[in-house]
């Protein structure tokens, strides 16, 4: 059966979505393939490589279409294309449609005007980035704090909406945020906590992730974790979410200590927050992560110490057996894992020739993609070769568990690793709470071959004492 | 703990937090209008901005307007003869369309500047000693062509607390009529009587009235009983003659004038108009002029061009082409017959009334070829493009939520959503009058124009106030 | 994320739990739950001879139970279905369904400073809740002068509806001590003694007031204690139940006025 692959223009949906569609629509009976999303450069790369070969004219803004049927059987059963098209089009609108509920009225279009109908909401914002300060503006003109999720925002757009917070006391966070814990309750990729005396301010959601699940681990609370976005303690926006969102976690009784989690800010950013924190009566534990500094796991343990709790052994489950020589290949889904396990793998003085470390989650990889924490693919596809490859010494990776990220990550990685020739460490990320279940995705991953850690600066030395270097 | 969270994006996000037992609303994002993303967030990021429309639209709510007298055009704006002013953004008369050029030649017959129609369009073509120029930039508004002439009389409306004052002709009522380019002696005999014995006789009769008509009262009022001021007017038309009726039989004049008048208002359905569309006119000019304002201050077509003014834009016109209605069509005229969109009554809309208020004139839904639903669902549609609601003005249906009011260039470009408008259809051929009636939208690229606009004047401000 | 929708009474609903209501269903064994009370937004269950509440969505939040999102958690009483419920692995069910906990919330009192506190309460005669039982009036009174083991013991238990008026009060005035961090080990010890005297529900909120924790606008009356909000949130906490709000807080003016006179001391 020959491909079907057809450009629609005029048609709008994000890259979740439309894996959704795919995959729904790939289920049917008789399709070998179906691939629905944008026409990114990365997206194109992948259809190619899928062996479908796309019109010249395709353009990000286009929405490609790529079907391939199997073929009739001996009886001349089989699907037709334009089944299968009725179908990824009455996919497509459900997935428009908003889900029904007891209002008579059209759903709002806008931020100010679901404001208007809920006023004094929190706001979250995930539209592309060019249009994500305005729905942020809608938040924070109605009085509303506003998390955003999106990134590819001009930082001079970030700069006017924080000073304009600023002046009213909101917070926004992000962009780029990924992660943020309100008041007990989870935003974007959260995991779930129990309320307590630590109140985080992180300026990375996988880093603001790690510190979570290990200080879950050791039976402490996090009531509040705000994310700032990965930008704020720069130059040019000077930390002014930071400080509104220590100003919080000061003002709030429950906590007793605030932590925050980023890479050394800019010098001068850096002197005005010291300054700002000794005005503070919570006292701001700064876990600063970059050469020479500590790691996060050694960061949350002294905070531990601080608040007079006892430091546990960090949990490792199933074995690996050691190699001789060989790279380290780090495939990892959290950016702020992989500058983590550089640090340390740099600071172990191995051979910039001897590893290579990836973020799935940078840039490169999700145009129009889906982040890898909710579609695994293109990891999974770089772990069949990495792993073949006979100069792959070990393979060191994460998985983040908690809301947002997929249901079952073990369900496609445990099978990707069970029998492979090198061995395998992997960083789960994640609470007792988190939905995917802490225990069950340890228990499979272990099962299948791998060493499992719950802390990513534990795994990656564990990797490295794998490989034989000190 | 927040109890709502709202979510704009991507679903996954809102389903993370219904996931948690948590309540979210999603909002139904679309992307922008191409093209105009930079323009919104520098206009959206312009510190000017939120302060700015609140003030427009804060001056545009507080005004009331009286109807303190009634004059010709030479006394209540100072027309002059040669000067006829004419609905919608400035035009010349080769690019006119058919009921327009009519309603020109009808005026300069009916203003003695020539004697016959024919010689009225080679003078008007000649361009000689004849100037056109917009209702609007006389402080006026007309129906459909809305050709104003100095010996035409007018209504004065003001706002007491400025001052300020809008005028507007008064309304010739159906079929064949000057304002949808009729020019035939009967039309200008009706004319002609209007200047000679209702103008006069209304006047007397509202200098006579102790309490000046408050029209943005009786406007509210109508709402309540199913007008909405732009295609129904029925009920403000009776207010109209309620209140003023005593004063015109007091007035002295004689009976049978006054008879006249009575069963001449009274037969109008319309007559009321021509005090709505000033009225509003007067509210909207409260708050031209305000830096920063992507509030949108008039709307207005002249039969070939529709055109929008701002408020953070001065008097600039953006314009683009008038659009032809979609509706029902009267006896056996069709889509053919009909001229693109004319007149300063999209003004009602810009108010807030007309199409914004279709939920409160069911009536009017038929005629244009809705069903009720549709009216509501416009009414609270629009409410997405608007900056807020007029409490004065309300829609019992809806539990009296004012109608929407301000509309707004920046919300246009992020919805897509284009203002309704309820019209009157003329034909378009001069003096065929009314064909129908419907709905319509101004052509969707002069909201971008605007905001282009808009957006250079952010930017010439924050470089002017930029550190060197 | 799967493409079959799957029938609806297999779907686990998503609630959230407060931290000592989740370690409570944990440790309970598996077996059939039954119903101490139900309403259409609200459903208290026995569970291992202690309440643990479900409320639908929009139901004042209480210390002791799990919060949904549904429309409601009963089916009205004249349809003769009764509420089914069993317990199976630390997690509910209800009507079959699974009540999953994904996230938990804190229902404790948030801290003020006693010292610097609020102060003017309502005097405290004049502030007494109305209740047809005099003695219980009568008591309440004698308490305005100081609770002490006695009185405790007397108020439970004491005065009608689903959580006695006289636990109400006790309530309000256990938690705003551990509110202020002023810790009442007589009147503690005293309440745990008494506590068989009253229903199973009142029994788990005065356990959960001892452990400082309590219904939502009892936390956000705490809460907003010396700001601009406080007679707005005074407002809203008189409004729960029929009388369970004003005997929260008369139970709080109490403690307010306890520990004012204390630290004057």
């Amino acid at each position: 059966m020959p491909d079907h692959v057809e450009l629609r223009s005029g048609t709008y949906a994000d890259s979740v979505t439309l894996l959704q569609v795919s995959r729904e629509v790939q289920q049917l009976p008789g399709v070998r393939t179906a691939q629905v999303a944008m026409a990114t450069p990365l997206n194109v790369e992948v259809l190619e490589r899928m062996g479908f070969t796309l019109p010249a004219e395709a353009t990000v803004n286009h929405l490609v279409v790529a079907l391939r049927l199997d073929d009739e059987d001996s009886d001349g059963d089989g699907i037709d294309v334009d089944t299968v098209r009725a179908e990824v089009d009455r996919v497509l609108d459900e997935s428009r449609r908003a889900p029904s509920g007891p209002t008579e009225e059209a759903p709002p279009r806008t931020t100010g005007t679901a404001l208007r109908r809920r006023p004094g909401a929190l706001v979250v914002v995930s539209v592309p980035g060019a249009s994500a300060a305005l729905e942020a503006m809608d938040a924070l003109q109605s009085g509303s704090d506003v998390m955003v999720f999106s990134d590819n925002v001009p930082v001079a757009q970030e700069v006017a909406l924080k000073r304009y917070a600023d002046g009213r006391g909101l917070l926004v966070m992000g962009p780029d945020c990924g992660t943020a814990v309100v008041d007990g309750l989870g935003l974007g990729f959260a995991n779930v906590v129990s309320p307590g005396p630590v109140g985080l301010v992180a300026a990375s959601g996988t880093g603001c992730q790690q510190v979570l699940a290990l200080l879950d681990h050791a039976g402490v609370g996090v009531t509040t974790a705000y994310g700032v976005g990965g930008r704020d303690l720069s130059a040019d926006v000077g930390g002014l979410a930071t400080r509104t969102a220590l100003a919080r976690l000061d003002a709030d009784p429950a906590v007793e200590l605030a932590v925050l989690i980023s890479k050394p800010p800019a010098e001068e950013v850096a002197r005005d927050l010291a300054a700002y924190t000794e005005t503070l009566g919570t006292p701001v534990h700064l876990a600063l992560l970059g050469a020479g500094r500590p790691d996060l796991t050694r960061a949350t343990e002294d905070l531990l110490r601080t608040l007079g709790r006892p430091v546990p052994t960090w949990p490792v489950s199933g074995t690996t057996r050691t190699v001789t020589g060989g790279r380290l290949h780090g495939l990892f889904v959290g950016g702020t894992m992989k500058q983590e396990a550089e640090v340390l793998v740099s600071a172990a003085g191995l051979d910039p020739l001897r590893y290579e470390l990836v973020d799935f989650g940078d840039d490169e990889y999700t145009t129009g993609r889906a982040h890898p924490m909710i579609d695994p693919s293109l990891r999974l596809e770089r772990l069949a070769d990495v792993a073949a490859d006979p100069d792959t010494g070990v393979l060191l990776l994460d998985v983040v568990l908690g809301h947002g990220a997929e249901a079952d990550p073990a369900a496609s990685l445990a099978p990707a690793i069970r029998d492979l020739r090198p061995p395998v460490v992997i960083t789960v990320v994640g609470t007792a709470r988190d939905p995917q279940g802490l225990q069950r995705q340890v228990a499979a991953l272990a099962d299948a071959g791998a060493e499992v850690h719950l802390s990513n600066a534990g795994a990656t030395r564990r990797a490295l004492e794998i490989l034989g270097v000190a | 703990m927040p109890q709502h969270v709202v979510s704009v994006g991507v679903d996954l996000l809102a389903q993370a937090v219904e996931d948690q037992a948590a309540a979210v609303s999603r909002v139904d994002w679309r992307p922008p209008m191409p093209g105009t993303e930079d323009d919104l967030a520098a206009v959206a990021l312009d510190p000017l901005h939120p302060d700015a429309d609140a003030l427009a639209l804060g001056r545009m709510l507080g005004v009331q307007a009286l109807l303190v007298d009634v004059l010709p055009a030479h006394e209540a704006i100072g027309l002059e003869r040669g000067e006829f002013l004419h609905a919608g953004p400035p035009i010349t008369w080769e690019r006119g369309s058919g009921p327009l050029r009519g309603a020109l030649m009808g005026a300069a017959v009916l203003e003695g500047l020539v004697d016959t129609p024919e010689e009225a369009a080679s003078l008007l073509e000649g361009g000689l000693h004849v100037h056109l120029e917009p209702c609007h930039h006389r402080r006026s508004v007309g129906p459909m062509a809305g050709v104003v002439t100095p010996s035409m009389w007018m209504f004065v409306l003001e706002d007491p607390s400025t001052g300020a004052r809008t005028h507007c002709t008064l309304n010739e009522g159906l079929g064949k009529v000057l304002r949808y380019g009729a020019y035939a002696p009967e039309v200008l005999e009706r004319l002609r009587w209007m200047g000679d014995v209702l103008g006069p006789l209304l006047q007397r009769a509202v200098r006579a009235t102790p309490d000046p008509l408050d029209v943005t009262a009786i406007l509210g009022q109508m709402l309540q009983m199913g007008d909405e001021a732009h295609n129904r007017n029925r009920a403000g038309t009776l207010m109209f003659l309620r209140d003023l009726a005593p004063a015109m039989v007091g007035s002295g004049a004689d009976a049978a004038d006054v008879a006249e008048a009575l069963r001449f208002v009274g037969g109008n359905d319309h007559f009321f108009l021509n005090l709505a569309m000033p009225a509003c006119k007067l509210a909207l000019d409260a708050a031209r002029g305000v830096p920063g304002s992507t509030m949108v201050v008039a709307m207005s077509r002249n039969g070939t061009d529709f055109g929008i003014q701002v408020s953070g834009t001065g008097d600039e016109w953006f314009t683009g082409p008038a659009q032809v209605a979609d509706g029902l069509y009267l006896g056996d005229y069709g889509p053919d017959d009909a001229n693109p969109d004319i007149g300063d009554s999209a003004i009602t809309e810009t108010a807030g009334l007309g199409g914004f208020a279709m939920a409160t004139a069911p009536a009017i839904v038929r005629f244009v070829g809705g069903s009720v639903p549709d009216a509501l669902a416009t009414t609270r549609r629009m409410g997405e493009i608007t900056l807020g609601e007029n409490p004065r003005w309300s829609v019992p249906v809806l539990e009296f939520a004012g109608v929407p009011t301000g509309i707004d260039v920046s919300s246009v470009c992020r919805t897509g959503i284009l203002p309704q408008i309820n019209t009157g259809m003329a034909g378009r051929v001069a003096g065929v009058g009314q064909v129908g009636a419907g709905l319509v939208t101004p052509p969707a690229e002069i909201f971008p124009q605007a905001l282009a606009r808009l957006a250079e004047l952010t930017r010439e401000r924050a470089g002017a106030t930029a550190p060197a | 994320m799967g493409s079959v929708t799957p029938r609806s009474d297999s779907v686990p609903i998503p609630v959230a739990a407060p931290a000592r209501v989740a370690d409570r269903l944990a440790a309970a064994p598996d077996g059939p739950v039954s119903v101490l009370h139900a309403c259409r937004d609200t459903l208290h269950l026995d569970v291992a001879g202690h309440a643990v509440g479900v409320l639908a969505a929009g139901a004042t939040g209480l210390p002791h139970a799990l919060r949904s999102r549904l429309p409601s958690v009963s089916e009205p009483e004249s349809s003769g279905v009764g509420v089914s419920a069993y317990l199976e692995s630390g997690t509910l069910h209800l009507r079959g369904r699974a009540l999953v906990i994904r996230r938990l919330v804190d229902v404790r009192a948030p801290r003020f400073d006693a010292a610097r506190g609020p102060r003017t309460s309502p005097v405290v005669d004049e502030g007494t809740p109305r209740s047809p039982d005099a003695g219980l009036v009568a008591l309440l009174r004698r308490l305005a002068h100081g609770v002490d083991s006695e009185g405790v013991a007397a108020l439970v238990g004491r005065g009608d509806g689903l959580t006695p008026l006289g636990d109400d009060v006790l309530c309000g005035w256990l938690v705003a001590h551990r509110a202020a961090g002023v810790p009442t080990p007589a009147v503690d010890a005293a309440v745990r003694r008494a506590l068989p005297r009253t229903t199973t529900l009142s029994a788990t909120l005065l356990e959960c007031a001892l452990a400082g924790e309590a219904a939502d606008p009892a936390l956000g009356y705490l809460r907003a204690l010396g700001s601009p909000r406080e007679s707005a949130a005074r407002s809203l906490l008189l409004e729960l139940g029929h009388s369970s709000g004003a005997g929260l807080a008369h139970g709080i003016d109490l403690a307010i006025a306890t520990m004012s006179r204390e630290v004057a001391a």
